[in-house]
């Protein structure tokens, strides 16, 4: 455990005249896993990228064994052993496993054809060094769940006896059990000597899974320490750059009345006479496990799927028909998860992003944008969502990070001054300090008489953030908390099933 | 990821509906048609006839089979008529003009389709522009060298080539081996090679594909270049058949070659499609329809309506089944 596999010494990189990477020096030991967290935007993907050869440092050594090592393309990255297992899958969903596995070297058979036989053979044997995954070989990835397609990553990366594997935020789409299973798999792989490098923006399983842990802040490695013994606030506080008293912001609001009302909800199939209420003011947290049909429901009350059944109500005014037009001309908005897909116009600058959803009151006559006050009002925005940006007119959404560009979602909606926000999953994919800034943004609008529904996957948040806690299990909703009654285990005991 | 689940259940009796149009709608009317020919025209369903859709499936099918690796990649060839032409014209010159062996004519038609090919593979793949421009302008530079090499004659082909266009094996034209023999080589390299999955590869996700270490730009790039060649064979293929180059020759057929690829299975959004049977299907469907419309008599205003309608709907079906593909 003592010798270095992999050791960087003083890495820069700048893109343009923006230094991404300022100095980068840190080591990964043989059989060890390395946690490495940092904010989003810290220049982690980056620095991941450099090890990877898709880019070029500007300065610094790479030591690899000990010798020289110049990652000039990926190729030469994954013939040294190292090999990555990505936050965005890359796997084709029209081809097979085994095809996926082997698309840039395939075996062949003696007259020129591809070795199905011999490849689906070594699938199945890397597969069982991984301790078995129920995947076959002749699968089409779309068929697969999120999960198995993580397994079939896995296995890439072990396809070429590689010592060093990179896990990028892995568990972002995953079950608890895959997790588990994730975890596992890691675990073995540290035993048969391979160096593990674990990015992750969940601390606690970094604190569960690693050796050692390194920061990395604004383009540096702040500290690298054994996480035997290391202490979570300080780790915060080295991601951060500053003292977190509390991770969850508190705010003084009222709760009034009901405002917002679902009764009977129905979708074939699916949801059977579900209600639910939103007090004016109130955070309602809704928590469930991956399939307990809370996304399903969101996109169900905003008309994205369609309502088979069920009235919704807002200060006793039917909202009706449910569609996404009619629901956003009252009041409604609805917070995707994906926000790259469905949430932000990615090659389009904030600007053009903040003012999308409310063009009409920013036109100047029949013809023209008022163009001052789409800059007011952005400007408006960027400043009181707090959007890190150098010019919200230049800028595009895709160069922004994930908390920024959740932030420019948030203000998009928020410049229409909603009543309803569904919320799913808003802090998916965001670092500590712009989590942070998204509970204030949520608490500030429920503090503005804003009614919300927040979808999440972490308890700890729900339970910081929420006066009430609805719980999913099989598209019902299950169990019911306030906030006095918050315990993580009652929770998730109503999220397994629950009781009746 | 939740969103993956969202398809099963709420099915409807109208999605229901639309769900079984779009898996066998098109073979629904298909038959509907064949059986309203056959009564019409009982010589429709004889056993020449039946050769001789065969004969003239063969000719464009070739061109089909290209498509097949352009659609593919996600790309799209609207030059490949007016490839055919130029080739077929070219090869033409070299049979009249030197008395070279017909195998040589074809050489140079399929090297002139190839090199058609090749700068449209060029432009998508490395330049990067829309493929549907870049094929649409060398449709037009295509046509207008036919046109200006012909001076607007019709070309015609010298003898020899009867010899081809009546040979036959078993009572069946040669040009149906010449094109399953294709079919077979092209169903070898999609399947079988390690070219041909990456193609399928660089459909799917072309960026992921670069990422991955496949040369993404080079695998497009031969894809148009393969449709390309394959399309100045079926221009001088059909030239032989006709025994004649009108300077209206081929016009139209990337109507007929685009949307036989796409009934056969191939989609515009890229990555799926069997050459071995999809691309025999799609073919033998529309010519056979197309025959049936001659023996009916059809005006020639007709064909061009038809084609529209066919390619709309295989569009639209290959639309509305992909919004319910994971990706």
């Amino acid at each position: 455990m003592s010798e270095n596999i992999l050791e960087l010494k003083g890495i820069t990189k700048s893109f343009a005249t923006v230094k991404v990477l300022k100095d980068i020096t840190f080591s990964l030991k043989k059989g060890e896993i390395l946690g490495l967290v940092g904010e989003n935007g810290a220049g982690k993907s980056t620095l991941m990228n450099v090890l990877g050869g898709i880019y070029q440092r500007d300065g610094g050594d790479i030591l690899l064994d000990g010798k020289k090592f110049e990652p000039s393309n990926p190729k030469v990255s994954s013939d040294a052993g190292i090999a990555f297992v990505q936050q965005e899958l890359n796997l084709f969903t029209n081809l097979t496993v085994m095809e996926n596995l082997f698309i840039t070297e395939m075996k062949r058979s003696k007259i020129g054809s591809i070795n199905k036989k011999e490849m689906k053979k070594i699938v199945r044997e890397k597969m069982e060094e991984l301790g078995g995954t129920g995947i076959s070989p002749d699968d089409i990835i779309g068929n697969l769940s999120m999960g198995q397609r993580q397994m079939v990553e896995i296995t890439k990366s072990i396809m070429k006896d590689s010592r060093i594997i990179i896990f990028d935020e892995p568990t972002t789409s995953l079950s608890n059990k895959e997790k588990e299973k994730l975890f596992e798999i890691m675990h073995r792989m540290q035993e048969q000597g391979k160096s593990i490098i674990f990015i992750s923006h969940i601390l606690e399983d970094v604190f569960a899974y690693t050796d050692e842990i390194a920061v990395l802040r604004d383009g540096e490695i702040i500290s690298q320490r054994k996480t035997k013994g290391a202490d979570s606030n300080t780790i915060i506080k080295e991601m951060v750059g500053r003292e977190l008293t509390n991770i969850y912001p508190v705010c003084e609001k009222e709760i009034k009345d009901i405002a917002f009302e679902a009764k009977n909800i129905c979708q074939n199939g699916r949801f059977e006479n579900l209600n639910l209420h939103i007090r004016e003011g109130e955070i309602v947290g809704m928590f469930g496990l991956m399939g307990a049909g809370r996304t399903e429901l969101l996109r169900c009350l905003f008309g994205l799927d369609e309502m088979d059944a069920g009235e919704l109500f807002y200060k006793g005014k039917q909202i009706t028909p449910v569609n996404p037009q009619n629901c956003i001309k009252n009041g409604m908005a609805f917070i995707t998860e994906n926000r790259r897909e469905e949430g932000l116009l990615i090659p389009k600058t904030l600007k053009e992003n903040i003012v999308l959803s409310s063009l009409r009151e920013h036109k100047k006559n029949l013809l023209f944008m008022d163009a001052a006050k789409e800059k007011e009002n952005t400007d408006k925005m960027v400043k009181s969502l707090n959007v890190k940006t150098f010019d919200p007119g230049k800028q595009t959404a895709g160069t922004l990070s994930g908390g920024n560009q959740q932030k420019i979602v948030f203000a998009k909606w928020v410049l229409r001054e909603p009543k309803i926000f569904l919320l799913d999953e808003p802090t998916r994919g965001v670092d500590v300090g712009a989590k942070y800034e998204i509970y204030t943004i949520i608490q500030e609008l429920a503090k503005k008489n804003s009614c919300v529904l927040m979808v999440s996957s972490e308890i700890e948040e729900l339970m910081g953030v929420c006066d009430r806690i609805l719980v999913m299990s099989n598209n019902r909703i299950t169990g019911e908390l306030t906030k006095n009654e918050y315990v993580p285990e009652e929770i998730m005991k109503f999220a397994v099933g629950g009781v009746k | 990821m939740e969103k993956a689940k969202k398809q099963p259940s709420t099915v409807g009796a109208g999605k229901k509906f639309v769900d079984l149009f779009c898996t066998y709608g098109l073979y629904f009317i298909f038959i509907v048609l064949i059986i309203f020919f056959a009564v019409q025209r009982p010589n429709f369903f004889s056993v020449s006839n039946f050769l001789l859709i065969l004969k003239s499936s063969s000719v464009l099918g070739i061109a089909v089979v290209g498509m097949f690796f352009v659609l593919i990649v996600a790309g799209i060839d609207i030059s490949v008529s007016m490839n055919m032409y130029f080739s077929a014209v070219i090869g033409a010159t070299v049979l009249n003009s030197m008395e070279l062996p017909l195998i040589v004519c074809f050489l140079a038609a399929g090297v002139s389709g190839l090199l058609i090919g090749c700068i449209n593979g060029f432009f998508v793949a490395k330049v990067k522009i829309v493929p549907f421009i870049v094929t649409l302008a060398t449709y037009s530079v295509a046509k207008g060298l036919g046109l200006f090499f012909t001076n607007q004659q019709m070309v015609f082909l010298n003898s020899s080539v009867m010899t081809l266009a009546n040979a036959k094996v078993f009572g069946i034209s040669v040009f149906v081996f010449i094109f399953l023999g294709i079919v077979l080589i092209a169903h070898f390299v999609l399947t079988s090679t390690q070219f041909g999955r990456q193609l399928f590869a660089c459909g799917n996700n072309l960026v992921g594909a670069n990422k991955m270490g496949i040369n993404g730009p080079r695998t497009v790039f031969l894809a148009y270049a393969i449709c390309g060649a394959l399309a100045g064979i079926a221009g001088m293929l059909s030239a032989c058949n006709l025994s004649v180059i009108n300077p209206n020759f081929a016009q139209g057929d990337e109507f007929v070659v685009i949307s036989s690829s796409v009934i056969g299975g191939a989609s515009l959004f890229g990555g799926k499609g069997k050459v071995l049977p999809g691309a025999i299907i799609g073919i033998v469907m529309i010519q056979a329809i197309i025959n049936g419309l001659t023996m009916m008599g059809a005006s020639a205003y007709s064909y061009t309506i038809f084609r529209g309608i066919i390619i709309f709907i295989a569009v639209m079906v290959d639309s509305i089944k992909f919004s319910g593909e994971i990706r």
